[in-house]
């Protein structure tokens, strides 16, 4: 959507939403625009962390607990200004946010969601146990709401004071998700490995959405309590984690998501408030009707309604008008010139209890080149660029890239340095689009920071515009530029490995890895390939390929080499390996008739 | 003092073989769909209530009511245990067709928010039948203190721990001597590799499920006794059975009686020293157990194929 | 030959998601045949094996066995009929002991516990080196004992036809032999085999007629001696010169 016709939209809804108070004096009205508020805040950034990052977290209550308790403990007890004490309420549940996410992060999925409803639940006993401190349900008295010329706000002034944070959450959201770190969250929900290989550190980002979450819960905690002026534990349940989850999945991930979730729940919250059995058996049914029809969330199949209906297209609006540069690899320090050593292993060992599928590997990657890795099936060539991008540990030898040691390095380090790699199994971020899949390839080198992009500053406007006018050149370079806003998922197969291609080489990458590329592609496909495969070479990357396709491999390698159980047995030039019979006993097979040479294969294996 | 700690080492280990048994339907299921059903606590609250109104039934009185001491025999607990176990099984057959088929395989972890869902509204269902007040269930043992070795225990939780530790004994023999045990062992190590068996692994993995709920509902009529059975302790009970799992090993076993066992033995201890700590002990040791080895004691760490 | 095939294959297709790994492929084992399939890998060979057991949808064609019409029969209900398969990467229950493989082997013959004790000591007289094992956990075992035991426990569901899944993958040459002579070996017990390699030298060696498979599509077939001797088969592992 047009900035300004966003902008636009923005202001018109505020300006309604804020007229209502002027107009109704109703105090159960006020009170329940006031809670659609606050539910939308701790749903907007929940929304960060379920809805983007895809960590499923049923612990939220506490966090909202930590927020209201800051709030009424300074004030109360303390007796901070109440401002102050609102903004701490949001720092504390943030670090927080922390706590929570270093042990939860151990583990993944389910497990991951049964460790924050355990944080919830010792949040839950602490406040309601912990009688001193917290009062349990007796509760805090004597909180201090905000105030505004040193009077307590009235009802009206609530919302009032909510819609300004809404709104505040809602453009700093809308900027943070759109840019950069949104697409790094959602490539860390839907491909963690493919995250990690272009250079996005997955930890550092799930952590900073637990955070966020936390942060917007810490305030909508803060805001009831200072409504209120009186908080106890009996709003600190586990059905109020299950409250806010369910507001963002009924609502969908999409940045409006939050709102209509909070919308629709608030008011039936509101409505059934009377029953409160009836509430939660609902919020129960909605739950799992949210799951099986409303996959997306209402925000989701609102879109595919109006997409229907075609009220608006958001497909392809037609390839670009501006005629796009070539693009030029802009390779961080100096240059590295043709013929050097840029990657060396020695001794390179690895072992899966009885099996070694790296045998005491030495290989040299010279720069400039197209080498590549053959051998039968079982080898140990996807191992081999498994160890050299550093998802597997080897278990014993030396690794260097550049002259630096990679052994033990984090994954998105050893593509900061310089190493790229695509997949057998394709990785792609297959619901964003083609550009944003190769703008996550940018990642890394997009260097405008959080604030920036919270804060909407115009660096990171003008960063994200020079990655989109990168993306679309490399694109290009590829063939790909008219697909650039389709659905990455919804091409063809050879293209879609072609998209995978271009976001490693938006890593700007001086050693690229391609694991099997032209697997499942045609003849014609792999034709292309080879040309393909050329350019990047003239580009001046340097290429390491694994490949079965034998005429691809002998048109375009400098170098081959051969692996066999983990070892190398032969490397060399094209022809020579080709007819090398040590390669094609691997392949083939001995015959009976021959008795088959040790080998140096030994009987080890047995 | 001495006293006290043995004491607290009984209730325990009762309480412990309650996790150990939750635990053991957290890990059948896991190891055959990788999945689980976050509702167990619910089961095992629904299992309690089914059992009390069972009981008395068979006293003659209204499926809701209070039970007399008297009315509570062996025999009669015993059918109640049956009508536990063939409800709790059909439940687990539903759980598993609404909740867990649906979205097994897809991204997004949907079947634990659809098991969450499921199991609020068992609860809420269990909430409208039998309302918000505990049930009481006397013992079938009655409620006289035995003296052991000076300690007070509860004929209850001897039932409770001999009981448990049947069942486990039971289903480790199923699962290691017969030929279904097997099947069900070779559903959790590769489903393509028992299909070319001939088992046929959906037919398998109800029975997961029907277990596994059989078991929270058989964990429920045994605590029912000893504590307060209301409709809301599912989920505490729940947490602590699945804390088990992890600091035991999800995927063995083994590893999560032992962990069952562990644990409320650590719960008593703590609970005899620092009342409050109690629950909070329990989390910290998880988080502390997550920290240092994730695969819990007796676990295995997964290597992911890339 | 006009006689009635145990198994006949005609214009299998099968896809995965956007991927077509199968094309249409037509082929037919005869009863006490050795019949292989050989290729590179993408070429299709274990997605055929998968879909011969249940184990991947077929998208068109049919598979037909013994008469009767599998295409959509359960995979589980494949090997009641006659079909068991040696799985790519061998596939042991690797927490179970090599006699509880064997157990499982035979799942679905509903006999008593006599009548499989005695197939398993038919087994550990073909297989010696499995009888020393038979307690040990199938997992720490050596590839090629894990190949023997895969064969074995296939065999103790009594098939009428027995699909081998690259028996030689990952395996050092002098245990491929070994499994080769195994394999021939079960010839002479009148097993049908469609057996599914790599190693072509080997897999022509011992097999009565052979399919080539390239992208998902048949582009040769004839006895195993003709094409032994064909010199496009080099071609087609290695490249044309």
């Amino acid at each position: 959507m047009n900035q300004y016709k966003h902008l636009l939209g923005v202001v018109a809804f505020a300006a309604l939403v804020g007229l209502i108070p002027l107009v109704t004096d109703n105090g159960f009205y006020l009170k329940v625009l006031f809670l659609i508020g606050v539910n939308y805040l701790a749903a907007a950034g929940l929304n960060v962390l379920v809805g983007y990052a895809g960590q499923k977290s049923l612990g939220h209550a506490g966090l909202f607990a930590v927020g209201a308790y800051t709030a009424a403990l300074f004030t109360a007890k303390l007796g901070w200004n109440p401002w102050l004490a609102f903004a701490a309420a949001g720092a504390m549940a943030g670090l927080f946010g922390v706590v929570i996410a270093l042990p939860a992060l151990r583990v993944k999925g389910p497990a991951l969601a049964m460790v924050t409803i355990g944080f919830g639940v010792v949040v839950e006993k602490v406040v309601s146990e912990w009688q001193d401190v917290f009062a349990g349900q007796q509760g805090i008295y004597g909180v201090l709401p905000l105030t505004f010329g040193g009077e307590p706000l009235d009802a009206r002034q609530w919302v009032w004071v909510v819609l300004a944070l809404g709104i505040a959450a809602h453009l700093m959201l809308r900027f943070l998700l759109r840019g950069k770190y949104g697409r790094a969250f959602m490539a860390v929900n839907t491909a963690e490995v493919a995250a990690e290989s272009v250079g996005v550190s997955v930890y550092k980002y799930k952590v900073l959405a637990f955070v966020i979450s936390a942060v917007t819960c810490g305030f909508a905690g803060a805001l009831i309590t200072q409504q209120n002026q009186y908080i106890n534990s009996d709003f600190i349940t586990f059905n109020l984690s299950v409250f806010f989850l369910l507001i963002v999945l009924f609502g969908g991930r999409s940045v409006y998501g939050p709102l209509l979730g909070a919308v629709v729940l608030t008011l039936l919250d509101a409505f059934l408030a009377r029953w409160p059995g009836v509430q939660h058996f609902t919020y129960g049914a909605l739950l799992l009707f949210a799951l099986y029809a409303m996959p997306n969330g209402l925000s989701g199949a609102l879109t595919s309604l109006f997409r229907r209906l075609r009220w608006y297209d958001r497909r392809v609006p037609g390839p670009e008008r501006a005629p796009i540069a070539p693009w030029r690899l802009q390779v961080a320090g100096d240059a590295v010139p043709g013929g050097e050593v840029l990657l060396r292993t020695q001794g390179l060992y690895k072992a899966y209890g009885g099996v070694v599928p790296t045998n005491n590997l030495d290989i040299e990657i010279q720069s400039g080149h197209v080498h590549s890795l053959i051998g039968p099936n079982g080898a140990g060539k996807t191992t081999l660029l498994n160890i050299l991008s550093g998802i597997v540990p080897p278990s014993k030898g030396t690794m260097e890239f550049r002259g630096r040691s990679t052994v033990g390095q984090p994954v998105y380090r050893i593509c900061n340095m310089g190493l790229g790699r695509t997949f057998q199994n394709l990785k792609l971020f297959a619901d964003m689009s083609v550009i944003d899949n190769v703008k996550v390839g940018l990642h890394q080198h997009i260097r405008t920071g959080f604030w920036s992009y919270l804060l909407g500053l115009p660096a990171a406007a003008r960063d994200e515009a020079r990655a989109t006018a990168e993306s679309l050149q490399i694109l290009q370079f590829l063939g790909l530029q008219e697909h650039a806003r389709a659905l990455a998922g919804s091409l063809p197969y050879g293209l879609q490995r072609r998209v995978e291609l271009a976001r490693a080489l938006a890593t700007r990458p001086t050693l690229l890895l391609l694991d099997e590329p032209a697997a499942g592609l045609n003849p014609q496909e792999t034709g292309e390939l080879v040309e393909v495969i050329r350019s990047i070479r003239d580009l001046g990357i340097t290429i390491l390929l694994i490949e079965h396709h034998m005429d691809l491999v002998m048109a375009i390698s400098d170098h081959v080499i051969v692996l066999d159980y983990g070892e190398k047995i032969a490397e060399g030039a094209p022809l020579a390996v080709q007819s090398n019979p040590r390669v094609i006993a691997a392949y083939l097979g001995t015959d009976d008739e021959e008795e088959a040479a040790p080998m140096g294969l030994g009987e080890s294996h047995v | 003092m001495a006293v006290s700690i043995l004491q607290a080492m009984f209730s325990g280990l009762a309480l412990g073989s309650i996790y150990a048994l939750v635990a053991l339907g957290f890990n059948i299921t896991h190891n055959t769909t990788k999945t689980f059903n976050f509702g167990q606590g619910e089961f095992l609250v629904a299992g309690a209530f089914i059992a009390v109104s069972t009981l008395l039934l068979l006293a003659g009185h209204d499926f809701k009511g209070t039970l007399q001491q008297a009315e509570v025999t062996l025999a009669r607990y015993g059918l109640s245990l049956i009508a536990t176990v063939v409800i709790m099984g059909l439940l687990g057959v539903v759980v598993y067709y609404a909740a867990i088929r649906p979205f097994i395989g897809q991204p997004g972890l949907a079947w634990v928010m659809s098991t969450i869902g499921f199991g609020i509204i068992i609860q809420n269902i269990a909430l409208a039948i039998w309302g918000p007040s505990p049930m009481v269930m006397p013992s079938p043992l009655g409620s006289e203190v035995l003296r052991i070795g000076g300690a007070g225990v509860l004929p209850q939780e001897i039932l409770v721990l001999c009981v448990s530790i049947a069942l486990m004994l039971c289903l480790d023999v199923v699962m290691r001597r017969t030929r279904l045990g097997k099947a069900v062992r070779a559903v959790a190590q590769s489903s393509t590799a028992a299909t070319l068996m001939g088992i046929n692994v959906t037919a398998i993995v109800v029975l997961a499920f029907v277990v596994s709920a059989s078991l929270a509902g058989i964990a429920g009529l045994l605590i029912a006794p000893i504590t307060t059975a209301s409709v809301f302790m599912g989920l505490t009970l729940a947490l602590k059975a699945f804390s088990s799992a992890i600091v035991g090993g999800l995927s063995n076993p083994r590893g999560c009686m032992l962990g069952g066992f562990l644990l409320g033995l650590i719960e008593a201890m703590v609970g005899l020293w620092h009342a409050e700590l109690r629950e909070i002990s329990i989390f910290l040791l998880i988080i502390f157990v997550l920290v240092l080895k994730p695969e819990g004691l007796l676990g295995q760490r997964v290597v992911e194929k890339v | 030959m006009s006689e009635k095939a145990l198994l006949k294959v005609a214009d299998l297709q099968v896809h995965y998601g956007a991927v077509q790994a199968l094309r249409g492929i037509s082929l037919e084992v005869h009863a006490g045949e050795i019949v292989t399939m050989i290729g590179g890998n993408g070429a299709g060979k274990s997605t055929l094996m998968k879909a011969l057991s249940g184990l991947e949808p077929a998208s068109a064609g049919s598979i037909v066995f013994d008469g009767q019409d599998i295409t959509r029969l359960p995979g589980h209900q494949r090997v009641a009929l006659g079909i068991a398969q040696s799985p790519e990467g061998r596939q042991v229950f690797a927490d179970q002991t090599v006699r509880d493989n064997l157990i499982l082997g035979a799942y679905h013959r509903k006999v008593g516990r006599a009548l499989i004790d005695a197939d398993i000591e038919a087994q550990f007289a073909a297989f010696p080196r499995l009888r020393e094992r038979q307690d040990q956990m199938a997992g720490t075992m050596s590839g090629g004992e894990q190949q023997m035991l895969a064969i074995a426990r296939a065999l103790m569901a009594k098939p009428k036809l027995l699909l081998l899944d690259e028996p030689s993958l990952g395996l050092a040459p002098l245990i491929v032999k070994e499994i080769f002579a195994i394999i021939r070996g079960l010839q002479q017990k009148d097993v049908t085999i469609l057996l599914v390699e790599q190693m072509a030298n080997q897999a022509l060696a011992v097999a009565d007629r052979a399919y080539v498979l390239e992208t998902g599509c048949i582009t040769m077939q004839g006895s195993g001696k003709a094409l032994r001797a064909d010199p496009k088969i080099r071609a087609a592992y290695l490249g044309s010169h």
